[in-house]
């Protein structure tokens, strides 16, 4: 279990919800890193290995699923919180690597909660 | 030479008687010349002054009377002549066959009342040509006219002068002398007086003719008037009412002969009542000869009830100038029309409806995107005030985001609301680029949950289209749905869908193209018959309607023939504004940005 200041990487294509994930995982001294794209982020993998993963699902270009996929091919294992706009997407069968499904929006103490879940559960590099 | 005396007395007297005798027999033979020359004289006074006074007599004559007066005449001058027969003959006006009317002298057969031309096709020939026809006897007639020959001992002529009729150059038929009961000669004098007759008659029959012209089609003009089943008026080029039918309606003093049918608007427009003073520049623009016609709907109130009028106003060909004026109540019809685009209205909000209900996940997703900014935002601000020294500036930066957020959020809801309200359809000059920018924008999400891009090819400065905003609305997100749901089967990267714009010669098109499947051509025009669907979900109703508002607006929208995937083309036609000088582009819009 790791406890501390924690890197995060925020890949969603809605500017506010980046934007604004990153000011609150600041505010509880996380850094946090943002992507626009599922492709920027997996261009920036080698750079960045974040603890944990917050992927939005529905995007243009790689969705959330292709990102996964991708990093599954890479065996690249990493914690992943999956958010989504589209509640019926929750009843999905979770991708490897997937810790919940967040429904936007979410609560502050639901999302640290689930990234401290997420990183609990993780197995150590 | 006493006997000798008397001998020579004798024969002196012989001679002197025989003299006298002479003498008388010169002088009784001079008497007899001249009594012959006076009575020819007195005959050919008498035949001038006859002829004279038939002229006189057809001068006023109305049209029904030309027949009997014809008849009286020839029989004034057939017992002038002496002959048994005077007769005119003139085709038919209806059936065309020749008519023989005439005179025929007591006692004396009448020819036939019918002629045909086979039966003196010498004659027939002579006076087509404008020659007369005189024979005294039979055997005058030459060889080549057996024919003509036989007829006339069949119907007991024995001499006969023919004239042609001749008016303007035009054969009206012939008026012919004859007698049956001995043989008579035509003398060139006689010839010459008689032709002057046939002028006569000519000119008689040519201005019956003309009357009968002028009647007939005084006639059916009124009869075509008089049967139509609105308002008809004849102006002339003051205005005043030359002519009026009743149209089925009680007479109102307003619209009878006599009355400035322009004094009547003007007083309307004069009183403020709407459409007079447009009704009234319209029929003084066709008088005035400025407007080549002018039609108007004008809707007339009276106590509680409202009746629609539709004037048609055409300038009246001739020297004088005027116009006809047309009034038909299509209240019925309007009433029709109002009713079938209220449906057309209602059915179109009911089609939104349906498209909303298939894009609730969309609108979920939409709107989502900004309440999470909100919430999120307003976490992290909460979280920075409990930590510790608030950082103001941070605080402010995350309260406008706030409400640039909530912004967003409303204007979604702004669009979903304009799109779901019952609204009365605006027809408005509209910027079709932007138009189709604003419904990409509605259907981003859309595009993303089915992992689609959309693809934009507006071409700038297109000029305004006359469309109702709503409706136009529906009918690009009506053909994007239909695209997008086409290419479900098309791997995601495939997933294409393009919108171009372009000028037209029939105003402005718009395109939409898919990367699906396409159509085959027996599908083309099906898709848009009701109820038609390929898909699972869907009523089959988003085509049709789509059809329906473009016709209403008045444009056309076809499924086109393309190379892979289906194309759905409409064009609308251009309102009378200028291009919109918006920065349009050709950029293309990936749907997710």
């Amino acid at each position: 279990m790791r406890k501390g200041r924690l890197l995060i990487a925020v890949v969603d294509d809605e500017e506010s919800v980046r934007k604004s994930l990153r000011r609150l995982l600041s505010a509880f001294r996380h850094d946090a890193v943002t992507f626009a794209s599922g492709q920027e982020f997996l261009d920036a993998l080698p750079a960045h290995r974040p603890d944990c993963l917050i992927l939005d699902l529905q995007m243009p270009g790689l969705s959330g699923v292709d990102v996964q996929r991708h990093l599954a091919d890479r065996c690249v294992r990493m914690p992943t919180i999956v958010i989504t706009a589209d509640d019926e997407t929750r009843g999905r069968v979770p991708w490897p690597g997937t810790v919940a499904y967040l429904c936007k929006p979410f609560e502050d103490h639901v999302l640290l909660a689930t990234i401290e879940r997420a990183v609990e559960e993780a197995p150590v590099p | 030479v006493q006997s000798l005396l008397a001998v020579l007395g004798a024969v002196g007297v012989v001679a002197l008687s025989l003299l006298e005798a002479l003498l008388i027999a010169v002088l009784v033979r001079q008497w007899r010349r001249r009594r012959r020359a006076e009575r020819s004289l007195t005959e050919r006074l008498r035949l001038e002054e006859l002829l004279a006074e038939l002229n006189g007599r057809f001068v006023g004559l109305t049209a029904a009377d030309v027949h009997a007066e014809s008849v009286r005449s020839l029989g004034e001058v057939g017992e002038f002549l002496a002959v048994d027969r005077a007769t005119l003959v003139a085709p038919d006006e209806y059936s065309g066959v020749f008519r023989v009317r005439g005179w025929a002298r007591p006692g004396v057969k009448p020819g036939p009342a019918v002629v045909s031309l086979r039966q003196f096709p010498w004659t027939a020939a002579r006076l087509r040509r404008g020659e007369i026809v005189r024979f005294s006897r039979l055997d005058e007639l030459p060889a080549e006219a057996a024919t003509d020959r036989r007829t006339y001992a069949t119907v007991g002529v024995r001499s006969l002068l023919g004239i042609p009729l001749v008016a303007d150059d035009v054969m009206m038929g012939s008026i012919s002398f004859s007698t049956v009961r001995g043989e008579r000669a035509w003398p060139d004098e006689l010839v010459h007086r008689l032709r002057l007759l046939a002028e006569v008659f000519a000119s008689v029959l040519a201005r019956r003719r003309a009357d009968e012209a002028l009647r007939q089609s005084r006639a059916f003009s009124v009869a075509i008037v008089d049967s139509l089943p609105g308002r008809v008026m004849v102006l002339d080029r003051t205005g005043v009412i030359i002519a009026v039918n009743d149209g089925g309606e009680a007479a109102t003093p307003h619209l009878a002969v006599g009355v400035n049918y322009l004094e009547r608007w003007r007083r309307c427009a004069a009183g403020g009542e709407r459409g007079a003073a447009e009704m009234l520049r319209g029929v003084t623009a066709v008088l005035e000869g400025t407007t080549a016609q002018f039609t108007f709907e004008y809707q007339r109130r009276r106590e509680d009830e409202a009746r629609w009028l539709e004037f048609r106003v055409h300038p009246l060909r001739t020297e004088a100038g005027g116009a006809v004026i047309s009034r038909i109540d299509v209240t019925d019809r309007k009433h029709g029309e109002l009713e079938a685009r209220r449906m057309r209205d209602e059915l179109a909000r009911v089609g939104r409806l349906v498209t909303m209900g298939q894009l609730t996940a969309a609108l979920a997703h939409e709107v989502k995107q900004p309440l999470t900014g909100i919430l999120t935002n307003a976490q992290a601000g909460r979280r920075l005030l409990t930590a510790g020294p608030p950082d103001l500036v941070e605080l402010r930066a995350i309260l406008d985001d706030i409400v640039r957020d909530d912004q967003r959020a409303a204007d979604v809801i702004d669009r979903l609301r304009a799109m779901l309200k019952r609204h009365e359809p605006e027809v408005v000059a509209l910027d079709v680029n932007r138009l189709i920018r604003d419904v990409v924008r509605f259907l981003h999400s859309d595009a993303v949950i089915r992992s689609a891009t959309i693809g934009l090819d507006l071409t700038p400065d297109l000029p305004g289209i006359r469309a109702d905003v709503v409706q136009l609305q529906q009918v690009v997100v009506n053909l994007m749905l239909n695209g997008l749901d086409a290419m479900r089967g098309v791997p995601a990267e495939r997933r294409r869908l393009l919108i171009r714009t372009e000028r037209a010669c029939d105003g402005v098109r718009v395109a939409v193209q898919d990367s699906g499947p396409g159509l085959d051509p027996a599908s083309r025009e099906r898709v848009f018959e009701p109820f038609y669907t390929t898909k699972a979900e869907g009523m089959g109703l988003g085509l049709p309607i789509a059809r329906t508002l473009v016709e209403a607006a008045g444009g056309r929208l076809w499924a086109a023939d393309d190379e892979g995937g289906a194309t759905f083309v409409f064009t609308l036609p251009v309102a009378e504004t200028g291009p919109f000088p918006a920065g349009a582009s050709r950029e293309p819009v990936p749907a997710g940005r």
